[in-house]
């Protein structure tokens, strides 16, 4: 379980001398169950990535709590696994040293007994020696994926996991990470700008404005499961709430 | 045929000429010089063929002209102040990225040493260690360190923000993201050090054979000058020629197995 409170993320710039305030995020706050997998979307600059961050333990939160299971977030730690946009694999490291970066606490044969067992949830083996610029972007996500579910957190953070991969891989991925977000019973927070995508994947989906980012909507996403099939797109809800979205964030960019 | 298609082709047959190509204009510039020197004063240009004789008489000769062992004396003094320039200038890059104190204090030095002439400080260097190989070892270092330096410097300057979060991220700090992030990062940078430093020092070795030492290919050089014979001359100069072009092919090709991500990563941003 994820409560964040009235989470504030205010920038202070200096613009020659004069100091000036930029407000983020304000006042954000939302609840996320265990195992429930919640989208967070808005127009670019709603500082939706930042406040990924924030969960991260990455950016600093100017005021609020976040608290995971009751225990308050300061820093980065293990409980949460975060997946970028850009991949930001290691390129001097194959598939395997990649999804072992975070598992340094393991002695050497759990190691890559752990890795082996990810890199096989992600669809990967024989690709363990490859390294990033031999694979596709969609086969480096994977890699993302394994590696942020190696350290086996509580909570998995994506933030725009799909928007470097073409729409052909993104739409077949998100049926897989589906897959081993049931699986591996993750709660997710899930980052994009897309809304197929957040109606496809979510339970919940938080809509957020633009600067400054505030809580605009929460959805409930009622259509049936499993998701990881294609005709639910062409359910009439799934236009409906599509329809809704829409409005909300066109309302949210003005 | 796609016009991308079409595109390579002519490429892929220009890389097939290009051998041809430079055949033909070695052959041409053989031959004029040939024509041109054997109708000049032999000290101006002299020509191909004396050159030839002149570097196999250097080659078989015995006693203080004698090629072998002045080229290989120049070449132990490269790699030994070449070497040297790598023992201090990595960890002196990587400290002054790492520690911003550090880089604050050592920087304007660098930089006023970098941009000047450094050979000026030849006769110092002479002064405190005599003529002779240990003078020429400092004088490769002094011209070779600062390349290694600072381009490993840039190295660590550069890490992406990105790959530092990702550390953060998955709780990798001190020496581990040293081992593991850090230095990894800067070996592109470091080996493009390397690739400029070994011409630096190649330049370092001659220069300082030319003015303070009686044996390598620098005094070899200037003796030959003095004596007006340019056959020999001009053999030692195209000898110094294949040497540095082989000596940087050399570190390219180590830099090419070592930093095998760089390219494409490149290409993919």
């Amino acid at each position: 379980m994820i409560e964040i409170d009235e989470v504030t993320k205010r920038f202070r710039r200096n613009n020659s001398g004069k100091q000036t305030e930029l407000v983020v995020l304000e006042d954000i706050s939302f609840n996320v169950k265990d195992g429930e997998l919640v989208s967070i979307i808005g127009p670019s600059g709603c500082g939706k990535t930042t406040f990924l961050k924030i969960i991260a333990g990455l950016e600093p939160k100017t005021k609020g709590s976040i608290r995971l299971n009751g225990k308050e977030i300061s820093s980065a730690g293990k409980d949460r696994g975060l997946v970028f946009q850009t991949f930001n694999l290691f390129p001097w490291m194959n598939v395997q040293e990649n999804v072992e970066f975070g598992l340094y606490e393991l002695s050497p044969k759990e190691r890559s007994e752990r890795s082996s067992r990810f890199i096989k949830l992600v669809g990967l083996e024989s690709f363990e020696k490859y390294h990033p610029h031999e694979l596709s972007g969609g086969m480096q996500q994977r890699v993302g994926i394994a590696r942020a579910l190696a350290i086996e957190p509580e909570v998995l953070l994506l933030d725009e996991p799909l928007a470097n991969v073409d729409a052909q891989t993104a739409e077949k991925l998100i049926d897989e990470f589906l897959k081993i977000f049931e699986i591996t019973k993750k709660t997710v927070i899930y980052v994009t700008h897309n809304m197929d995508e957040a109606i496809y994947a979510s339970d919940r989906i938080v809509v957020l404005s633009a600067r400054p980012g505030k809580v605009k909507e929460i959805y409930e996403v009622n259509l049936p499961k499993p998701r990881w099939n294609y005709e639910i797109r062409s359910l009439p809800e799934f236009g409906a709430l599509r329809y809704k979205l829409r409005d909300s964030l066109g309302l949210a960019m003005k | 045929m796609t016009e991308t298609e079409d595109l390579e082709d002519q490429q892929g047959n220009i890389l097939k000429n290009k051998w041809v190509i430079r055949a033909i204009t070695f052959a041409i510039i053989v031959a004029a010089w040939q024509i041109a020197g054997s109708n000049l004063n032999p000290i101006y240009l002299s020509t191909p063929t004396a050159i030839v004789n002149a570097y196999f008489t250097l080659l078989t000769q015995t006693g203080r002209y004698s090629l072998i062992p002045a080229t290989v004396e120049t070449l132990e003094a490269t790699f030994l102040g070449f070497g040297l320039s790598i023992v201090i200038g990595l960890p002196l890059g990587l400290m002054m990225g790492m520690f911003r104190s550090i880089d604050i204090a050592i920087d304007p030095y660098m930089n006023a040493l970098y941009v000047s002439p450094r050979v000026a400080l030849i006769p110092l260097i002479i002064i405190w260690f005599g003529i002779g190989f240990n003078a020429i070892v400092v004088t490769v270092l002094l011209l070779a360190v600062f390349p290694v330096a600072i381009n490993t410097y840039a190295g660590v300057r550069n890490i992406g923000r990105s790959l530092l979060e990702t550390s953060e991220v998955f709780g990798v700090k001190g020496m581990r993201r040293f081992r593991k992030v850090l230095f990894p990062s800067t070996i592109p940078f470091f080996m493009t050090g390397l690739r400029l430093g070994i011409g630096q020092a190649f330049i370092g070795v001659i220069v300082a054979q030319m003015l303070l030492a009686l044996s390598g290919l620098g005094y070899l050089i200037t003796a030959f000058g003095d004596y007006f014979d340019t056959p020999q001359l001009m053999a030692l100069i195209i000898e110094l020629m294949v040497l540095g072009v082989a000596m940087t092919t050399m570190v390219q090709i180590i830099e090419n197995k070592i930093s095998y991500w760089k390219q494409s990563e490149r290409a993919f941003k």
